[in-house]
């Protein structure tokens, strides 16, 4: 009996090493900005695109998700905070806008991919946690980006997408993601610190699963990435020295024995002073990075803790040139009703850059086309039309689809290019409102993708890291995407107290349509000369009574007498008497 | 050819008073009444032969008609922007701003990926965007302000013709071309004063005795509004025979049919304009406030009484048809005038602009007017609920300082002043009838009870 376990575990881990893989290294660097980032990237791959029944490193409910619903392509991002890219440079990839990202790529029938994506969304709202229900139908749109991982052949594939620009990120959400991976425990994961990640200035958290193909054999390829930027420090020597613990609060702790490489890359500063001793520098786009393998850190010597010392102490007052691309997105508009969506691009660099600019507005929001403007200040502040391309519309369905902008943009060199919309919010029904309604309702952000790479000096794609070596060139496949920040519209609210009462007025509104038209139709008019009814002695005396009544009510509202005191006045009068 | 019955010249006094105030205006030669009898029980006159006579509206009008051109022209220099951000005054059916919109998506093609941002219809589009430019400011105003004088020409023509009095047809005249309402619905560039117009032509042809042309028109008002349809039965009061009846059969069908077809050619070969338009109609998917009844009820009616309240009230604007053709069967123009009266208070998405039309035909019901209760209390109450509107929504949107319950409730009394002069009216109109019925039981104190 031993022995057979002992062969199969042997044979399992033989098979699983020749075909499954699992890669896990973090990437810590110095921005511009003296902010530091660390990036971790956890890649797992399949044995082919048939996943299943055996799941050894891949994930089991992801493997199952894609079985179940035709998807070749499927990417999640949760982000918190806002990334300044003028300030800290093009943000990371994958990257998101605050809040969730779900997009996925179907193959099959097409008339049944709205099923699915809803069942997708469903799934994944169970494992992650998360509140992205809200996303189908109202906030998803088919994507016109193009399709990011190989494919076999060519597949007609149809994609949905959704963003969901409020979505709070917490443990609940990350216990989840931790779990997709081999090693829950040990390795760089356990620096996965949930007080230290939520107490960032920005964080990020998904994953991204698409086919990968190489000499006829084909897998899929699931990347986790987690994205956390510090803040400087503001201690009182004012240096950015660091440690794996300082990041973090807690070391490495064990080896992760299902990956093939586990890694810590130190992006090397120029004003690096000293730091643990690496096992390698390699070189990677004219950069320098140390390597430090994980059983490396976790030796005697280190006790699962890196450090790296700069020369200098952070200079506050530095004022950083504006860089790269950065786009923003304000509201104007004096009234709850209509307004006007400001989209503000600049282009930092010295040369023009094309880039795609994305837009999702909720059904909510009526835009109106033909204010549609696109404007550029150029480096000598005057305003020029900028060139705009490959123009992309569909617009709001009423609760079933978002508007969906896209076009191509050609930002002048040093501009500052402004895209607007004049719009009108919708007014909703009251269960459509959230809770606290007064709070408004949120935009997602507007979308920027860049045709050319502004380069970070980092290896921005897992691929580059792969080899190792002294890869000196490194292309990253994915487009950089720079986001702008989500925005909060007020909301013009009914009075939510009035539901009754406006059933009844209107109920009676109409009524006194059909009562003026009925009687006349069905009986006749008949003149009396007698004295009617209404004026017999009876009638008189109640309304002499009611007369009274409102004398007596007038009276006590001038003396300022309440009707409890009235009905006490009353009782105290009766009890007397009894 | 009019026909009245002939109680109507008979019996009271005032009445036959105002009778002979028509003779003294009216001019023409033939003054004398030719009574007809045909194989009805009924007397009947031909009002064309009576009172007919020379009525130059341009003529008598001009005046008016440049005073309303400048106050048009004013209006549309000064409170175009302030009146098209106003609710009350525009609806996404009739809306320039969503005209422009259709009219860019149309340009540049993608009509077909627009989703719900077009409510009109595709030869609206079409209209705008290759005979008359949409961007062009001045072209649109010299559109408007003639189609409103068009209107004013129509309703005074046809007024001329039912009532044979050139004074009312003047008064019908000044009543659309100074009403402020139509000013207003003018300034802002609306869709409506093109509707207005479609509905002038429908009364005009219905005064002009041609069932045909009248219920065509119709026809293509009921393809642009819809609610239009209950129309139909005024012109079959009007034209009670049958061959009259079957005419009007085929001319409305032949304008729905025609017009449809047009609009399904130019949409492409589809019906997506028809979901667009009529559903957004009956399904009240826009709850944006108007100066109808229904918004505020359909943004806070429970969920699951939505769909059953959307039936009943779309039941209900088709709901008095009936009773009111049974009522009035014996006076057509009342019978217009009141339906005209209920499509602008129960359709979906009214705007101001909309009920000018009905109320330059209430002149036509002058002999009623002394038997009116409420005339002066309705008069004040629309007016102050018009000029209350713009300061509501302001203190509802703009500052803040008020709810949606003040709009509403301003909404609410001017529709129901509105249904107050259906009530009037209509009360009027019978007691008019009892005293011509039994003119020696009427005195100065006689009640009168519905029984």
């Amino acid at each position: 009996m031993f022995w057979k376990i002992l062969l199969l575990t042997l044979f399992g881990g033989i098979l699983a090493s020749n075909e499954e893989s699992y890669v896990e290294e973090l990437l810590i660097s110095r921005l511009p900005s003296d902010h530091h980032l660390a990036q971790f990237r956890f890649i797992i791959t399949s044995r082919s695109l048939e996943l299943g029944p055996n799941y050894e490193l891949f994930p089991r409910v992801l493997g199952q998700l894609l079985q179940a619903h035709g998807i070749q392509e499927l990417e999640y991002i949760a982000t918190q905070g806002v990334w300044h890219s003028d300030h800290y440079g093009p943000p990371p990839q994958p990257a998101s806008s605050t809040g969730a990202f779900l997009s996925a790529k179907f193959d099959g029938p097409s008339n049944t991919v709205d099923d699915r994506w809803l069942s997708v969304v469903n799934s994944l709202n169970g494992a992650f946690c998360a509140s992205l229900l809200s996303m189908v139908p109202a906030e998803t749109y088919k994507q016109k980006n193009e399709r990011k991982g190989d494919y076999p052949k060519a597949k007609k594939l149809f994609s949905r997408a959704g963003t969901l620009p409020r979505e709070a990120l917490c443990t609940e959400n990350l216990t989840p993601w931790r779990k997709l991976l081999p090693c829950k425990q040990n390795g760089l994961i356990s620096l996965l610190n949930p007080h230290k990640l939520y107490g960032s200035l920005f964080h990020s958290m998904g994953f991204h699963i698409h086919p990968e193909c190489k000499d006829n054999s084909c897998w899929y390829r699931l990347e986790l990435s987690a994205i956390v930027l510090f803040d400087v420090p503001i201690s009182e020597n004012r240096r950015l020295d660091w440690s794996l613990k300082s990041f973090f609060d807690r070391p490495i702790s064990g080896v992760c024995n299902a990956a093939t490489r586990s890694t810590v890359l130190v992006h090397q500063h120029e004003e690096q002073a000293d730091s643990d001793k690496p096992a390698d520098v390699i070189t990677i786009n004219g950069q320098q990075f140390a390597v430090y393998p994980t059983e490396q850190i976790l030796g005697e010597k280190t006790e699962g803790n890196i450090f790296v010392r700069y020369t200098k102490s952070v200079d506050l007052h530095k004022k950083n040139p504006p860089r790269a691309l950065s786009i923003s997105s304000t509201l104007g508009g004096k009234d709850t009703f209509s307004g006007l969506l400001l989209t503000t691009i600049k282009n930092n660099e010295n040369e023009k850059h094309t880039v795609v600019y994305e837009q999702v507005l909720p059904w909510w929001v009526r835009f109106h086309y033909h204010t549609k403007q696109v404007l550029c200040h150029d480096s000598k502040q005057e305003i020029v039309k900028p060139y705009v391309a490959n123009r992309v519309f569909s617009g709001a369905i009423d609760r079933k689809r978002p508007a969906y902008i896209q076009m191509e943009i050609e930002l002048p060199a040093n501009s500052k290019c402004i895209v607007s919309y004049n719009f009108e919010r919708a007014f909703l029904r009251m269960a459509e409102y959230p809770p606290d309604a007064n709070h408004g309702l949120y935009i997602p952000a507007a979308t920027i993708t860049l045709m050319k790479r502004i380069s970070t000096g980092l290896p921005e794609d897992s691929r580059c890291t792969e080899r190792l070596g002294n890869s000196s060139e490194c292309e990253p496949r994915a487009k950089q995407m720079v986001f702008s920040n989500v925005l909060l519209v007020p909301m013009p609210v009914p009075d939510f107290s009035m539901p009754f009462n406006v059933i009844c007025l209107v109920g009676t509104a109409v009524s006194l349509c059909f009562g003026a038209v009925h009687p006349f139709s069905t009986r006749i008019l008949v003149p009396i000369n007698e004295k009617l009814p209404g004026q017999s002695i009876w009638r008189t005396i109640f309304r002499g009574i009611l007369l009274v009544l409102m004398a007596g009510a007038c009276y006590m509202e001038y003396n300022n007498i309440s009707l409890n005191a009235l009905r006490r006045e009353i009782e105290k009068l009766l009890s007397f008497q009894f | 050819m009019l026909r009245r019955r002939g109680t109507r010249n008979t019996g009271h006094e005032e009445q036959s008073e105002l009778e002979t105030t028509y003779y003294a205006d009216a001019e023409g030669p033939n003054l004398t009444e030719t009574l007809q009898s045909e194989n009805e029980t009924d007397e009947i006159y031909d009002a064309t032969q009576t009172f007919g006579g020379p009525y130059s509206f341009f003529g008598r009008n001009c005046s008016y008609i440049a005073i309303a051109i400048l106050c048009r022209v004013a209006a549309v220099l000064l409170f175009h922007n302030f009146l098209i951000s106003q609710p009350e005054w525009t609806s996404p059916l009739v809306s320039i701003k969503n005209l422009r919109d259709g009219v860019i998506l149309e340009r540049e093609s993608l009509t077909s990926a627009a989703g719900n941002l077009i409510r009109m219809l595709p030869s609206v589009i079409f209209f705008f965007n290759k005979v008359i430019d949409v961007s062009s400011f001045p072209l649109l105003i010299i559109f408007h302000i003639f189609f409103d004088i068009v209107t004013a020409y129509l309703l005074s023509k046809a007024a001329f013709k039912i009532q044979g009095d050139s004074t009312v047809a003047q008064i019908v005249a000044k009543c659309f071309l100074l009403n402020p309402l139509a000013i207003g619905s003018c300034a802002c560039l609306n869709l409506t004063t093109f509707h207005n117009a479609l509905l002038a032509t429908v009364v005009y042809f219905f005064a002009q005795g041609s069932a045909m042309l009248s219920s065509f028109f119709l026809g293509l008002a009921t393809v642009s509004q819809m609610f239009p349809v209950t129309l139909i039965a005024s012109i079959w009061i009007q034209f009670s025979d049958w061959k009259q009846i079957i005419k009007s059969i085929i001319g409305f069908t032949a304008g729905v049919s025609l017009y449809l077809g047009i609009n399904y050619v130019l949409s492409g070969n589809t019906w997506g304009f028809a979901s667009n338009i009529y559903g957004f109609m009956v399904n009240y998917e826009d709850l944006k406030p108007n100066c109808g009844l229904f918004w505020y009820f359909y943004s806070q009616v429970f969920e699951h009484f939505r769909t059953f309240y959307e039936y009943v009230f779309l039941a209900n604007s088709f709901l008095y048809v009936l009773p009111l053709t049974l009522a009035l069967r014996s006076d057509p123009v009342l019978h217009l005038t009141l339906s005209l009266l209920l499509l602008v208070t129960l359709s979906p998405y009214p705007t101001l602009g909309d009920a000018a039309i009905y109320m330059a035909l209430l002149p036509l019901q002058q002999r009623h007017f002394k038997s009116l209760r409420y005339s002066l209390l309705i008069a004040c109450t629309i007016t102050t609920c018009v000029c209350l509107m713009p300061i509501m929504w302001h203190m509802w949107v703009v500052s803040g300082s008020g709810n949606a319950n003040f709009y509403f409730a301003v909404t609410l009394i001017y529709n129901v002043a509105q249904l107050y002069i259906l009530l009037d009216l209509l009360m009027a109109y019978f007691r008019a009838e009892v005293t011509e019925v039994i003119p020696e039981e009427i005195t100065e104190g006689t009640n009168f009870v519905l029984h």
